[in-house]
């Protein structure tokens, strides 16, 4: 893989303002790991899950530790400042939850960030 | 490939139709014993009518040679008479017949239980039906993606039903049932059972059409006002089309029953191979 290809599918491309092709490129740290397609998540391991058209999902993968965390936290509150809103995933049923992430939790299993910017009336 | 097998025939005494069995019939290693095969004419379309009529057998060879190939179905394989090359050697109301055969391997038939089930499952499927179509499988990966997600955003029941049936179902604090569809499609809303609202809403951009299901499920779940604010209205006339009704069962179960036993139904035969016209 080039150093270009890399680079590319180790970024989030962040499209918030509707009917624009002005986008952020959010870089995703070397500590944080981005799943390939069919791979599953470690047990134990936080997700974020971005909704970006380039993607469709982008899910990037943080395991328990300090390191990984404080990346983790840093990238949520990137993509929060991008316009992306963070919905929890209930760990217990597995299911989306009505619940905004406000702040960042290090003990949230998966969260969705959806461009609550991109949604109008069709 | 066509391989020469050999039949030994017996006939009744009153060369009639249904005394007419087959005694044993070889093809290769493989062998069959066939007994009472008395729909013999249903199987290799033979003039049984002109057989009876004849006197000898060399009228019964003529008769039998204008007739075309002809397929006939044991149990469990497929036997095709060559009737371009028969010989046919006679023994007093027996003879055998060597003949040009092909074997096919089939699959086993259905036993009796089994094509019992079958008829009862296709009882069982629903007498009313929208015309909907269930997702296909996707082969944009982003698509494949987005459905990961759909899964683990509706869990595993709801994302079964929603491969099948095409769309996911989401009831608002409201109290409110929303069908949401992917893609561009309207969101339904129900109230009651009552289609109360067609709201379209979508994501801006080129996403793929299961994203835009999870964006409406948490949407409503979270700010149902919200989604109904952004939403385009469109009219409820004309929304509900007429489901169709299919046919129901035109027999007794007994009745079929009754005939799969006596080996009559619930067994269809494959395709039959072009036939070769007599020479």
């Amino acid at each position: 893989m080039s150093t270009v290809e890399r680079k590319r599918n180790r970024s989030i491309i962040v499209q918030t303002v509707a009917r624009s092709s002005v986008a952020a490129e959010i870089a995703v740290p070397d500590e944080l790991r981005i799943l390939d397609d069919g791979e599953q998540p470690p047990a134990g391991a936080g997700i974020f899950r971005v909704m970006t058209p380039q993607d469709g999902d982008k899910r990037v993968v943080w395991e328990r530790t300090l390191a990984e965390i404080r990346e983790a936290k840093k990238l949520f509150v990137k993509l929060v400042k991008e316009g992306l809103t963070p919905y929890r995933v209930d760990a217990e049923s597995g299911r989306a939850t009505a619940e905004v992430m406000r702040e960042f939790d290090p003990a949230a299993g998966e969260v969705i960030f959806m461009p609550v910017a991109l949604v109008k009336g069709g | 490939m066509p391989t020469t097998c050999s039949a030994n025939v017996t006939w009744g005494t009153a060369f009639s139709a249904s005394d007419a069995y087959m005694t044993s019939l070889s093809c290769g290693t493989a062998s069959r014993t066939l007994i009472g095969m008395s729909s013999m004419n249903r199987y290799m379309n033979v003039d049984l009518a002109a057989t009876q009529a004849a006197s000898s057998t060399t009228t019964w060879y003529s008769a039998w040679t204008g007739e075309t190939n002809a397929d006939f179905i044991t149990n469990r394989a497929r036997w095709r008479v060559d009737w371009n090359a028969p010989v046919i050697t006679t023994n007093g109301t027996a003879f055998t017949l060597s003949l040009t055969t092909f074997w096919d391997d089939y699959a086993p038939s259905l036993s009796l239980r089994d094509r019992l089930q079958a008829a009862i499952r296709r009882r069982l499927g629903p007498a009313i039906h929208t015309g909907r179509k269930s997702l296909l499988s996707p082969e944009d990966e982003r698509e494949r993606r987005a459905r990961e997600t759909l899964r683990r955003v509706i869990g595993d029941g709801a994302y079964r039903d929603f491969l099948s049936k095409g769309f996911v179902s989401v009831q608002a604090r409201s109290g409110r049932v929303y069908q949401i569809f992917p893609g561009h499609g309207i969101t339904s809303v129900f109230e009651r059972g009552q289609l109360v609202g067609r709201f379209c809403v979508v994501l801006d951009g080129q996403f793929p059409p299961t994203d835009s299901v999870i964006m409406r499920y948490l949407l409503i779940l979270n700010d149902e006002r919200h989604f109904e604010s952004l939403a385009v209205k469109h009219e409820l006339v004309g929304a509900v089309r007429p489901a169709a009704e299919l046919p129901g069962p035109d027999r007794p179960l007994v009745e079929v029953f009754r005939e799969i036993k006596a080996g009559r139904g619930g067994f269809v035969a494959p395709p039959v191979r072009p036939m070769r016209k007599a020479v």
